[in-house]
């Protein structure tokens, strides 16, 4: 269960990095849970946890060093040799709400980053309301 | 069966039991507002204008009324789990957006009489709080027996939601009732107490040959900018029209239906009949009880406290699940949080929605209904940042959730 | 058999055709046995079912990998509906593609698809509700390509009028742009002429896409400083704001409330101050003292839903709230102790006398649950019997009838817009991905001369990005991660690009050929025993010219308006890749289905006449686009529910003969 818990904080962390999102971004898609499970469902268990022991070490090796975290993601996690595509996959699981190619979930889809990165809204759901499109997209900053 | 619950809006509707009503006001007429009405007529100009001043604090503080039952309602609502809890939701989504919709017909029922909306903007001056400070009571000194929380969808909070909307005011009636004037017991209350002032105000001024309803056209909002949620609005240029407003409010709310909690039960009486597929809508009280009781008031059912149904639904169940919420500290403050914080600046970006909706629908409420449009976007808007919020874990176990606070946009 | 009650009308299918035939015929009192293919609980008369059923649909569509105009409809194996992911390139002569549903021949494949179900296809319809040219009824006569109408626009115009009560149209008559008016009082004169002077649709415009504003600014300027040439002449691009069968504001100039029955006329009347009460089921006068004001019609299950379009942006395949027309509203308003209506319930066979040719019954088989393969076969019995299962399936049951076919025309000319699609990167941002899929378009190669030549065509601007040749926006992520971009980078790579994207799609008219047809071969079954379609399709030069000149234009504009272009061609981008002059171009269907027992003057080379009355069977009416003769440049949904308006008084004339 802790260990658990620290996988998954890990997992949280990292996807920070890979998706160019922040902490709060994701955790407000209320998703975290379901695709840390998907992430050690889905895959090799040994493979998995070497992906999460990697990225811990780029983390706390360069904390605070943006450029630096960056540069050993690009090396050491992103090539599709490495982890059987792991982070591309988790990328885009945060992006489209997809394992693969199959949509995790009616919510997955909904909170895919994807639509909020296009300054629009998922297909069929958080509907912006009449004549929003008519305007450019317009947040209350 | 033949219903006056038919259509939405339909005056009617709500006379159900026209007898009840005529009871409670003529009562009230008898112990002496009566006389006040007399004493008024043929009094100074200065005396009707204080009186007329009156009735337009009286219904600013409708309009805070109908407001601070919408962030908890709202709170409940967002806080379901998305894809669960259904017909809870569309429940209580229904009787939310019946809330807005009371809440702009105020306006318009203050503008008629030459009012000022206050929304957003009061929030600004050194005055009164617009926003309550929840926990709070009612505005207004409604049922002050009654503490309201910003919270998530519990049976608890469903519970405070009823008697929120309850014809008797919860079930506590508060001891010094009758003494203090300015206290009411329940919602419908408050209202008749308000119809009755316009209704004698507009009498003075007829009498004179003139009229309170005095306010400009075009400070009204109409259907054509306000559409969809909770019923069709209505303008307001007379009394008649006043009257309407104040039915719909108090028809949606509990109903003219006090006397199902006084009267005895006889068998067989259509009048307590409320409920099944043909009647559109039925009042908050009940459709709060359905959600409590996760089923249907069956169209056999009776809304008699007596009733072999005892007053409860006992149609089709639907399924409640009650733990498919995301559990928000109750009454979050913006200042539980470091300010700068990640979690500060999440909520204070939804405070500015928020602001900004009130800003909004204050601009739309004095003179520029159009302007309603960008507003109900922002309303779209505001469930978006309120379930994001509601998704961030706190340290205690609890999520964060929506404050509901003013900040100056 | 359960059922041996004669109905004045049985009637097969509640989509748009159905449902409108339904609710006119029981509101003028008749009795009505409605026959739907689909689910029961697609119909559901108490809101409760119907809000959980379209929640499902929903769910359905979230869910779905690719999001087709079918995705979020339950596709059941005892009356499947086409799917446009199974179609696949054909690789010879005698060796159909029979993936999916239709058994293609080809040898091009039939690209576009319809819903088989409660609703029909007005539940994933775009919405788009431009009527047709007056021009397009006599396609033969001015430019000597397919054939002429029976009937005129004129003829057409009062039930246009009824159709766009019924859907509901939001638009702005006046900014619909006619391709003939070369200047501003040509312009009104034709609006006056072809919509009446002070005619208005019931609610007003929906609000054009921002990406509408940007594209058509940038186009104007092209016109004047670097107009488009065609056949080296300059010409002028013009657009027109699209009639859509969507919720908006509703327009205080409307006077219309209701179409009723006129039993001392015979005649479908637009009411201005009479409507049918449902209570009392009969037509009443309004009330004197109310101002009557045109009343959005709201989703199934909660009326105040959906009283605007609330920009979901996901009109095809699902408007989550309604706002978006679809026929269960008009169902819904049938009287509902006149109508009876059969779900799961297939109509394979129409029954007729030899000697008379007076049809006797339709077969239909009813399945007990999804996907199950045992079922009950009945025979159904009215006094007039009506078609309105789709252009495909009215063929293929009247195929499998041998009936109403002395023409030899029944499941010939079959047609649909061919859709050729450009896509680049606008100048600046657009913001696509947003509102109705579509709410400009250009309209000046509607109608013109060069008819003769090619076909004509519609060009919306649409709303959605690339999503529909190539998936966007999960292809822009695969891209982006396919060169190891991630993080800050990969956001602001796809923030800077999303929002720049343009589609545009030229919609090109295709003419009635006879080999572009719908057969049926015993040796192609449904698990009921019913008869898939097999389709022969293919697409002629003057179809491929018009890819070569729309292509052309669109070439010049892209360059002209600073738009990178992306648009490429290949036979693995779609199954329908043609060659013409040594260019190569795909085509994507439009969903238009239209043809297959047209209407024509003379029952020698045509199915039905001008009241849609097959010219073999008495009491046999066909109704849907199976009847338009050509397609014209209009998304034909209200074309067919005018020409249905019509049929609708065509049989209740019948019925008090």
């Amino acid at each position: 269960m802790e260990s658990n818990k620290k996988s998954a904080d890990i997992f949280l962390d990292i996807s920070v990095f890979l998706t160019g999102f922040n902490k709060m971004e994701l955790l407000g898609t209320g998703m975290l849970e379901t695709y840390f499970n998907v992430v050690m469902n889905m895959n090799n268990v040994a493979s998995v946890e070497s992906f999460l022991a990697e990225s811990e070490k780029i983390l706390i090796k360069n904390q605070g060093n943006e450029e630096k975290i960056n540069n050993e993601i690009l090396h050491k996690l992103m090539p599709d040799s490495l982890y059987n595509g792991l982070a591309k996959n988790i990328i885009t699981m945060w992006y489209m709400g997809n394992w693969m190619n199959t949509v995790i979930s009616p919510q997955s889809y909904v909170q895919g980053l994807i639509w909020g990165v296009a300054e629009t809204h998922p297909p069929g759901a958080k509907q912006p309301g009449y004549a929003s499109w008519s305007t450019a997209p317009k947040t209350v900053q | 069966m033949n219903t006056p619950f038919k259509q939405p809006n339909d005056p009617q509707r709500q006379k159900l039991i026209p007898e009840a009503a005529e009871i409670a006001l003529n009562a009230e007429m008898a112990s002496g507002p009566k006389n006040d009405l007399k004493n008024l007529l043929g009094s100074s100009k200065k005396s009707f204008d204080k009186k007329l001043d009156e009735l337009k604090s009286q219904l600013q503080t409708a309009l805070e009324l109908e407001h601070s039952t919408i962030p908890p309602y709202l709170c409940a609502l967002y806080s379901i789990k998305p894809g669960t809890n259904l017909i809870a939701s569309e429940i209580i989504k229904s009787v939310v957006l019946e809330e807005m919709l009371h809440m702009v017909m105020v306006a318009n029922l203050l503008n008629a009489i030459d009012g000022k909306p206050m929304i957003g903007e009061k929030e600004t001056g050194t005055n009164n709080k617009f926003i309550p400070d929840y926990p709070t009571n009612l505005p207004g000194n409604v049922d002050p027996s009654l503490e309201i929380d910003l919270t998530y969808f519990s049976k608890k909070s469903i519970k405070t939601f009823w008697k929120i909307e309850h014809p008797e005011g919860g079930y506590a009636i508060p001891s010094q009732y009758g003494k203090d004037a300015k206290t009411y017991k329940s919602i419908g209350e408050f209202y008749e107490a308000l119809t009755k002032n316009i209704v004698d105000l507009e009498e003075i001024a007829k009498a004179e040959g003139k009229t309170i309803f005095t306010g400009k056209p075009e400070n009204q909002v109409p259907s054509e900018h306000y559409y969809g949620a909770g019923g069709k609005i209505i303008t307001v240029y007379c009394l008649e029209d006043a009257r309407r407003v104040i039915d719909e409010i108090v028809g949606q709310g509990e109903g003219t239906l006090g006397s199902i909690f006084s009267e005895p039960y006889k068998p067989g009486d259509k009048r307590y009949l409320l409920f099944g597929s043909t009647v559109e809508e039925f009042a908050h009280y009940f459709r709060f009880k359905e959600v409590f009781y996760g089923r249907y008031y069956a169209p056999t059912d009776s809304a008699h406290r007596l009733s072999p149904n005892k007053g409860l639904p006992t149609g089709k169940k639907f399924e409640v699940d009650w733990d498919a919420v995301c559990k928000i500290k109750p009454n979050p403050k913006m200042k539980d949080y470091k300010k700068g914080s990640p979690l500060y600046d999440k909520t204070y970006e939804f405070n500015k929605t928020y602001s900004t909706l009130l800003d909004n629908i204050n601009e739309a409420c004095n003179g520029n209904a159009a302007a309603l449009r960008q507003g109900i976007t922002l309303m779209y808007e505001l469930r978006y940042k309120a379930v994001e919020l509601m998704n961030i874990p706190l340290e205690d176990g609890y999520m964060a959730g929506p404050s509901f606070e003013y900040v100056k946009a | 058999m359960i059922n041996n009650k004669t109905y004045d009308v049985v009637i097969v299918g509640s989509g748009i055709s159905g449902a409108v035939m339904a609710k006119t015929l029981t509101q003028a009192g008749k009795t009505v046995l409605l026959l739907e293919a689909g689910l029961t609980a697609g119909i559901s008369l108490d809101r409760n079912g119907d809000y959980q059923n379209y929640v499902d649909y929903l769910n359905t569509f979230y869910i779905a990998s690719a999001k087709v105009p079918n995705s979020p409809y339950p596709n059941i194996k005892d009356a499947p509906s086409i799917d446009v992911l199974d179609m696949q390139p054909i690789s010879g002569p005698n060796s159909p593609s029979t993936s999916g549903y239709l058994v293609q021949a080809g040898p091009l494949p039939f690209a576009s698809d319809c819903l088989r179900g409660p609703g029909g296809t007005t539940l994933h319809w775009l919405g788009s509700t431009p009527r047709m040219l007056p021009n397009d009824f006599k396609m033969k006569t001015l430019y000597g390509q397919g054939v002429d109408w029976p009937i005129s626009y004129e003829d057409l115009m009062p039930y246009y009028e009824m159709a766009e009560l019924e859907i509901g149209v939001s638009g702005n008559v006046n900014d619909i742009h006619w391709p003939e008016a070369s200047n501003k009082q040509e312009q009104v004169e034709l609006t006056n002429k072809f919509y009446g002077k002070d005619y208005v649709f019931p609610m007003e415009e929906i609000p054009t896409s921002y990406i509408d504003g940007v594209f058509t600014k940038l186009v104007a300027e092209v016109n004047t400083k670097n107009p488009v040439k065609v056949s080296g002449k300059d010409t002028k691009i013009k657009f027109s704001t699209t009639p859509q069968g969507r919720n908006s504001v509703p327009n205080k100039q409307y006077p219309y409330r209701d179409i009723t029955w006129d039993s001392k006329t015979k005649k479908l009347v637009l009411q201005k101050d009479k409507y049918w009460c449902p209570e009392t089921k009969e037509v009443v006068d309004s009330p004197l003292d109310e101002k009557y004001e045109y009343l959005p019609v709201g989703a199934t299950w909660d009326p105040n839903t959906g009283q605007r379009c609330e920009g979901n942006a996901s009109c095809v395949p699902i408007c989550p709230v309604q706002a978006k027309y679809n026929a269960l509203k008009t169902l819904y308003k049938s009287d509902r102790h006149k109508i009876t209506i059969k779900t799961q319930s297939v109509a394979s066979r129409i029954l007729y006398d030899e000697k008379t040719g007076q049809v006797t019954g339709v077969e239909y088989k009813t399945y007990h649950t999804a996907d199950s393969i045992t079922y009950d076969t009945n025979i159904a019995k009215g006094k007039i019997y009506v078609l309105a299962a789709s252009a495909i399936e009215n063929a293929k049951i009247l195929l499998a009838s041998n009936a109403a076919n002395s023409s030899d025309q029944v499941g010939r000319n079959l047609m649909d817009h061919l859709c050729l699609l450009t896509w680049g990167l606008l100048p600046e941002k657009g913001f696509p991905f947003r509102g109705p899929g579509s709410t400009t378009n250009m309209s000046s190669f509607r109608d013109g001369d060069f008819r003769k030549e090619h076909a004509a065509w519609i060009c919306p601007i649409d709303n959605w990005g690339w999503g529909w040749p190539v998936f966007s926006p999960g292809s822009d992520l695969s891209n982006a991660l396919a060169k190891n971009m991630f993080g800050k980078e990969l956001r602001d790579q796809l923030a800077d690009t999303l929002p720049k994207q343009l589609l545009l799609h030229y919609e090109c008219e295709q003419l009635p050929e006879p080999d572009n047809r719908v057969t049926i071969d015993p040796a192609y079954r449904d698990q009921i025993g019913n008869y898939r379609p097999v389709i022969h399709y293919d697409a002629s030069d003057y179809m491929k010219k018009a890819f070569e000149t729309a292509k052309n234009i669109n070439n010049q504009l892209f360059k002209a308006t600073g738009t990178q272009d992306f648009t490429f061609y290949s036979p693995t981008l779609t199954a329908d890749y043609v060659g013409y002059q040594e260019q190569g171009y795909n085509f994507w269907g439009a969903g238009h289905i239209v043809g297959t027992h047209r209407m024509g003057a003379s029952k020698k080379d045509s199915v039905v006449n001008k009241d849609s009355r097959t010219w073999d069977h008495d009491n046999l009416y066909l109704v849907g686009c199976g009847n338009m003769p050509t397609l014209g440049t209009s998304n034909p949904t209200l074309t067919m529910t005018a020409l249905t308006f019509k049929a609708a008084e065509a049989i209740l004339k019948q019925l008090e003969k």
